[in-house]
């Protein structure tokens, strides 16, 4: 209750770098193999206290899809992006599922992530092998 | 007879000696039998069907056997219905037979005729049972009157158990009358008056709806988070997050001025409760504990908990001594108070989730919870029976109504449901078209006889639905960012007011109540 509604998650629990807000937890994991453009990005089933921004079409290393950007409930920070329609009949998998950026969220054991060397300039998302 | 065949009326669907036939019993059935009788004379129709009336000249002469005849050649009746007509003429037939000292007559009726009948067995135990008892008390031990009320009795029963067009339904045309009033009640989107006349169709005026802003109050001093008017209708209790709570008077002419500041929060007040007498005011925050007024004077009577236990939400019971509140840290779990702060009841322990909402429907039969977001239980206070709905997506409010049938809760995914307090129905009622992803945003019941539900929405508007329809009626602008929180007046459900995070309270009402 309260004028923010925050949801509080139970299990290991990856929350927002910057406010702590809880996210996601790792039994949601469905991909670590993700990327963005500061480096790893997980592929979550479900995502808890996100607002989701507009949709628009972007090109991923994947092939077109159709995204949505997803923000911090409580501090705004863009944590990640949310598959809403993928092309490609091998990428449908992805729909309704959230990618959070590792660099953007603390671990279960309150770990942060630093930038990888390995940094894609101007391609993100992922591919499952 | 009048020729069946004629209709009347634009769309086809009367015929006019059924029309007829059912005036003549409504006549009868107001007590204007000179009437009645005479539209049967000049209309040729007859109230009584032909084969009713050889049944009823049967029935009082005892021609039990004509009657029986008589009832078996009737067509268009069903072996059901049939079995339970004879039956009854046939019970009769006996207790007579059982008068007149006739017992092996008696008997064989029973046992040749009752027996096999195709009814409930109770009911030919039940015949057989007062056989016995008749027998005891001998013959003539009834005398001919009773015997003769006894027979129009049965007269009655048959008209009730045989089905049309031998015998009609009882008021059938009155019946036919309120089904069409009923179906202009049930199309009026804005229904805010009872239907005054049979002589116009039902209709309300969407300019006696509220759709304009009245007034708009500005005490406080920041995001208004909560408001609800008294359960009298003659009080506004308003909750902000610049730690104060307000109470409002709604005088006879409408408009609404300030009575108290209720100043002793330290954090933002979340939450407020109205003793259902009206006498007291609970008000409670996210981070606060719960603090108890007296409406009359505006003084803190009672501070309930401390630092460790926070409240965020409260409920009265009906008798206005005792409360119960929730707290949201997990652990904390529910407790039952009484005003001077002694503990009564509490449900606590290491499994108790956090409660985020707490409720007790007005006839204090059941508490209701929100328990770990997304779990609605309902505990019947009495028995301790407990029923629990799980919702798909976190809820962010819970609102009951009046007549303590129904409770509503907000989801996070941009729904209202409302669902059926006492029933099993596995599905809610379901509502959408207003704004919700971040914040707590409440709704609640209202307008003529609840007929109406009310909602705040993070796009500054107020949403307003019809509960038989889903999607809104009306949408109220005005509000310069998200309205929080609305209440109907209970006592004008013309009146609605909002708490917006614009730091203001809107009060809605009718065009035509402009001031």
């Amino acid at each position: 209750m309260g004028r923010l509604f925050v949801v509080t998650l139970e299990g290991k629990i990856y929350s927002c770098k910057y406010c702590g807000v809880h996210l996601a937890v790792s039994d949601d994991i469905l991909s670590k193999s993700f990327h963005c453009r500061y480096g790893r990005a997980y592929l979550f089933s479900k995502v808890a206290n996100v607002t989701v921004g507009e949709t628009e079409e972007r090109m991923m290393t994947t092939g077109k899809h159709i995204v949505a950007d997803i923000f911090c409930v409580q501090c705004g920070s863009n944590v990640g992006w949310k598959y809403e329609t993928a092309h490609e009949k091998s990428q449908k998998y992805k729909e309704g599922k959230s990618v959070l950026e590792r660099f953007k969220i603390l671990g279960p054991d309150g770990s942060n992530y630093l930038v990888s060397h390995e940094a894609h300039i101007g391609g993100s998302d992922a591919d499952d092998a | 007879m009048e020729s069946l065949g004629i209709m009347i009326g634009t769309k086809g669907v009367i015929k006019k000696h059924e029309f007829v036939r059912i005036i003549i019993q409504c006549l009868y059935s107001l007590g204007y039998e000179k009437s009645a009788a005479c539209l049967e004379t000049e209309s040729n129709i007859s109230c009584k069907s032909r084969e009713f009336e050889s049944l009823e000249s049967h029935v009082l002469s005892a021609s039990w056997d004509d009657c029986i005849e008589t009832l078996n050649r009737i067509n268009g009746m069903n072996d059901e219905t049939r079995a339970s007509a004879l039956f009854l003429v046939l019970e009769q037939f006996l207790f007579e037979c059982l008068n007149c000292g006739d017992n092996s007559l008696a008997l064989e009726i029973l046992q040749k005729r009752i027996a096999c009948l195709k009814v409930d067995k109770e009911k030919i135990h039940k015949c057989a049972f007062e056989m016995l008892f008749l027998k005891q008390r001998g013959r003539g031990s009834v005398d001919c009157n009773v015997i003769h009320e006894l027979r129009k009795g049965l007269v009655v029963k048959l008209e009730k158990v045989l089905p049309p067009p031998i015998s009609l339904p009882d008021r059938r045309l009155e019946h036919l009358v309120e089904t069409a009033v009923s179906a202009q009640i049930d199309n009026c989107i804005y229904h805010c008056s009872d239907m005054e006349s049979l002589y116009e169709d039902h209709h309300c005026d969407r300019d006696q709806f509220p759709t304009e802003t009245i007034q708009t109050l500005t005490n406080h001093m920041n995001e208004v988070w909560f408001v609800q008017f008294s359960n009298y209708g003659q009080y506004l209790a308003s909750s902000s997050s610049d730690c104060t709570a307000i109470i409002w008077n709604v005088q006879e002419d409408n408009k609404v001025s300030l009575k108290h500041i209720l100043r002793s929060h330290q954090n933002p007040v979340s939450f407020v409760a109205w003793s259902p007498n009206d006498t007291m005011l609970l008000t409670c925050g996210n981070i606060e504990v719960l603090k108890l007024w007296d409406v009359e004077t505006g003084t803190c009577k009672h501070t309930f908990g401390n630092d460790g236990f926070i409240v965020n939400s409260c409920a009265w019971f009906p008798d206005s001594k005792r409360i119960v509140c929730g707290s949201s840290v997990p652990k904390n779990g529910i407790y039952m108070w009484d005003c001077d702060g002694n503990e009564i009841k509490a449900w606590k322990g290491v499994r108790m989730p956090k409660v985020l909402d707490i409720a007790v429907t007005a006839d204090g039969e059941r508490l209701i919870s929100i328990l770990s977001d997304k779990e609605i239980r309902i505990l019947n206070v009495a028995t301790n029976a407990e029923r629990v709905i799980s919702e798909n997506h976190s809820i962010t409010s819970l609102s009951t109504s009046r007549d303590s049938k129904f409770l509503i809760v907000n989801l996070n995914s941009q729904e209202i449901h409302v669902w059926d307090i006492s029933g099993n129905g596995s599905e809610p009622f379901q509502y959408r078209g207003h704004k919700q992803q971040k914040y707590v945003i409440r709704s609640c019941f209202g307008g003529f006889n609840s007929l109406f539900i009310a909602s705040g929405s993070e796009d500054s508007k107020v949403y307003i639905w019809n509960r038989r329809y889903s999607s809104p009626i009306e949408v109220l602008s005005g509000h310069l960012n998200t309205v929080n929180c609305v209440s109907w007046n209970p006592r004008k459900p013309q009146m609605l007011a909002s708490a917006s995070d614009d730091q203001t309270i809107r009060i809605w009402g009718p065009s035509s109540m402009f001031h």
